[in-house]
């Protein structure tokens, strides 16, 4: 169990998360029965109880979801709530936890709800796919992830959906009463008061999801894409090999080749791309750990996209050859270093820091992870990005509608 | 009323710059806004006479501000610790920062952008691309088109009907003179409002910023109200695009109070009373899910500036009619037929627990806070009137809601050539 205890904020969280093996189907299964336990429950047989139910404990909030991490389908169930200490009302935590239990424990599954799920989760595809960045992004991690192993493509999403039967439904509902869990409380929750959550939820048949060594699968070389669409803009992405992942000891120099790239409006993208030629409202440098990779996504002018190109190669070619200047390096350094402590004044970067620190044990207190950005140094930066290799060049839109 | 400990004081700077302390206790940073009140629907100032500017000046100006001699001042307050942004609304702009040292010098700086910025010809001319590209960005979301087309049918010559960042067109036609002078009527200390949140001593700081400020000159140009009339107006719109399903979106003009405090009361009561019809738990939100009008991604929402009162409600839907429909018998109904009171009471509770959980963040609290502040209203102000209402106040404001002088309804539906593609991708 993690407990992130900080009388800091005025909202507490509990969360639940389940694991079992990435496996397309089932993550399909695990995303029709999570949408569904947050639905109806026996206690609360309509939306509209279990709403209501909600709305009465000053709008606390039931999250679920379903992600993956790396090898694992994570299935998540949260409840978010008003500090219990604030409000004169004995029965508030009491009525909470009642409502947590039934929601974890008696879901409606019924054949009703099962098509009216699917069909909102269909919605939701439909309207990913009505929108030009999602195209874009989802044609982009389709074509660059295709065959690898910790990636669902986005096409296989509607057909897996639609084919989920109640009885899988039913049948994984089941086996997650035995699944790996992690149990994570955060905010003004002390750990009395937890406890008598936990005793009320009666976890104890789960067995604590252990992490182990993660694989670092190289994105091999493709053939670059560009996609002819009606649009205004064209998003340009050009994807690059880092070689660096998540647990690697150069992360946290890759963190500064990152931002010094692409990072804010001291970046050299933003400076030449936007400041300079007017190319793009939005460019940026977004490190994929996942997976090893660099990825500068820009939306821009149609008219500018071989400049733009050219503009690109040239900003890589100068990181490679020559060292980043003293100021450049102690600004990014500097830059990094406030955000993280800055960061620590939010409930959900606390949570994620605790969650980082048991999936990949990275440290939960950031002053070692401050020492380690301001240790990197332009010769670091010079050999990342030295290794940087491009591997993808996607684009899409670019016909003026 | 619930006793959270906050706490909040106020200053003001050489007499004229009133500064707002919200106080935080526990959290590291501080976030700072500078609130000045020009916004999307200003279109004018006024000297001898009234001069006309065009649509998407204030958002314009936003981004001039942000630079100096050919420097981002973002990268003056990164290197200063802080990290900065800005916002333009339809009532106001906002600069803002969030820092955990240098508080001075990135105060003094804020403050020193936005009141004494240096524009000059080739910086705007360079804007003008960036801002134009912003926009492109957003002509590519059909979503943001129907919306748009609704406001613009709803409003048509009044300024609302516009998108804060201006037309192509308004863009391209910005000019020096023209940003200087809504700078010299608009970005004066006694209309600005300084918004500093965090745990904190400010006395010190405020001693140095009263010493080293520099502010402009007190001016003859002056802001001039919102304009813009009301055509009343029903219209339903079907347009094509791109997109794999329908989507409806209905707007709804209602006659705003002139009175400030009757027009927080009745948008406070409104709040609540869409929330009991329309809302999660309501009877109608639960039968047309499962009746299929709706998706779950229906909602409303309130437009609430100025002379600008208006209720919108959207969602994806397999059948669009039955949807309109249904809303407009809903409409027909007598308000003591569709809200109860027991609702009432328990949206009151959730509204208590949604301002505690606005409180979580610095960045959400100052933007509570600042939202209604050209008004002289706070987030606990609207606390304290959703607390005062009574049934009644939600009924009336209901009644009102129903009686909308204009509405307008935009179905985007996928065109020919999508729905074509769509059945390519099946066969």
């Amino acid at each position: 169990m993690l407990h992130v205890y900080t009388e800091q904020f005025k909202a507490a969280s509990l969360t639940l998360r389940f694991f079992m093996p990435l496996e397309r189907k089932t993550a399909s299964v695990a995303r029709v029965l999570f949408q569904m336990m947050g639905t109806k429950t026996l206690q609360y047989p309509s939306r509209k109880e279990l709403n209501a139910a909600l709305e009465e404990a000053y709008d606390a909030s039931l999250n679920t979801s379903v992600s993956l991490l790396y090898d694992q389908i994570e299935m998540k169930i949260q409840i978010r709530f008003v500090d219990p200490s604030l409000l004169q009302d004995a029965a508030y935590e009491t009525q909470l936890i009642k409502i947590f239990k039934d929601v974890l424990y008696h879901p409606y599954l019924d054949e009703t709800l099962l098509n009216q799920e699917k069909s909102f989760i269909l919605d939701d595809i439909k309207t990913k796919e009505s929108q030009k960045s999602q195209i874009a992004s989802s044609m982009l991690t389709d074509t660059l992830l295709e065959g690898h192993p910790y990636h669902i493509p986005s096409t296989e999403e509607a057909p897996l959906i639609k084919a989920v039967q109640l009885n899988e439904v039913k049948a994984l509902f089941e086996k997650l009463k035995e699944l790996p869990c992690l149990i994570l409380a955060a905010g003004p929750l002390p750990l009395i008061s937890l406890k008598r959550w936990l005793k009320v939820l009666d976890l104890t048949g789960h067995p604590q999801y252990q992490p182990h060594p993660l694989l670092k699968t190289p994105i091999a070389k493709k053939e670059p894409l560009n996609v002819i669409a009606k649009m205004h803009q064209v998003y340009r992405y050009h994807v690059y090999d880092s070689g660096v992942y998540r647990d690697d000891r150069d992360y946290p120099a890759f963190q500064v080749l990152q931002h010094i790239l692409g990072g804010d409006s001291d970046s050299m993208l933003f400076k030449r791309i936007r400041e300079t030629h007017s190319m793009a409202y939005s460019v940026q440098a977004i490190p994929s750990i996942k997976y090893g990779l660099l990825i500068i996504q820009g939306s821009i002018d149609p008219l500018k996209t071989e400049l733009y190109d050219q503009e690109i190669a040239s900003i890589i070619k100068e990181l490679k050859e020559t060292h980043v200047d003293k100021d450049t390096l102690f600004y990014a350094q500097q830059s990094i270093q406030e955000s993280i402590k800055r960061n620590s004044d939010s409930l959900s970067v606390l949570s994620r820091r605790a969650l980082m620190q048991y999936y990949f044990n990275e440290p939960f207190e950031i002053d070692a992870y401050l020492a380690q950005i301001r240790a990197v140094n332009a010769g670091d930066i010079k050999r990342l990005a030295e290794n940087l290799k491009e591997v993808y060049a996607f684009k899409y839109g670019g016909f003026d509608a | 009323m619930l006793d959270l400990g906050l706490e909040k004081q106020t200053f003001k700077i050489q007499n004229r710059l009133k500064v707002v302390h919200l106080k935080r206790p526990g959290f590291l940073k501080t976030y700072a806004a500078l609130i000045f009140p020009v916004g999307g629907l200003h279109r004018a100032y006024q000297d001898s006479s009234i001069h006309y500017f065009p649509a998407g000046a204030a958002h314009f100006l936003e981004h001039k501000c942000f630079e100096r001699d050919g420097e981002e001042m973002t990268d003056v307050f990164s290197r200063q610790g802080a990290s900065a942004n800005a916002y333009t609304t339809y009532q106001s702009t906002s600069y803002v920062f969030e820092a955990i040292e240098n508080l001075e010098a990135n105060l003094l700086t804020l403050c020193d952008m936005a009141f004494n910025p240096q524009f000059t010809e080739a910086g705007i001319e360079k804007e003008k691309g960036i801002i134009v590209q912003e926009w492109s960005m957003y002509q590519d979301s059909p979503f943001y088109r129907q919306y748009q087309l609704m406001q613009e049918v709803l409003y048509q010559d009044h300024p609302y009907a516009l998108d804060i960042l201006g037309q192509k067109e308004s863009i391209e036609a910005m000019d020096l003179n023209t940003l200087n002078a809504i700078h010299e009527a608009y970005y004066q200390p006694e209309t600005a409002t300084l918004v500093i949140a965090g745990d904190l001593d400010l006395s010190e700081i405020i001693t140095a910023l009263d010493k080293k400020l520099t502010f402009p000159k007190p001016t003859t140009k002056r802001p001039v109200a919102i304009e813009g009339a009301f055509i009343d107006v029903e219209k339903d719109l079907v347009i094509e695009d791109d997109v794999q399903d329908e989507y409806m979106v209905f707007g709804y003009r209602m006659p705003y109070q002139t009175d400030l405090f009757q027009r927080y009361h009745h948008y406070m009561a409104l709040d609540i009373a869409l929330d009991s019809v329309f809302g999660s738990s309501s009877h109608f939100y639960e039968k047309a899910l499962d009746e299929g009008l709706i998706s779950d991604n229906f909602f409303t929402e309130i437009s609430f500036y100025d002379n600008v009162y208006d209720v919108t409600m959207a969602s994806q839907t397999k059948a669009p009619e039955a949807f309109k429909k249904a809303i407009d018998a809903l409409l027909l109904e007598p308000a003591k037929e569709v809200i109860d009171e027991t609702l009432f009471h328990r949206l009151k509770k959730a509204g208590i627990g949604s301002f505690i959980f606005s409180l979580e963040s610095l960045e959400g609290m100052v933007r509570s806070y600042t939202r209604y502040l050209h008004d002289g209203i706070s987030e606990e102000d609207l606390l304290k009137i959703q607390n005062d209402l009574t049934f009644e106040d939600v009924l009336s404001a209901y009644q009102t809601f129903q009686n909308a002088r204009s509405k307008v309804t935009v179905l985007l539906k996928p065109s020919k050539e999508t729905l074509n593609k769509q059945k390519n991708k099946l066969s």
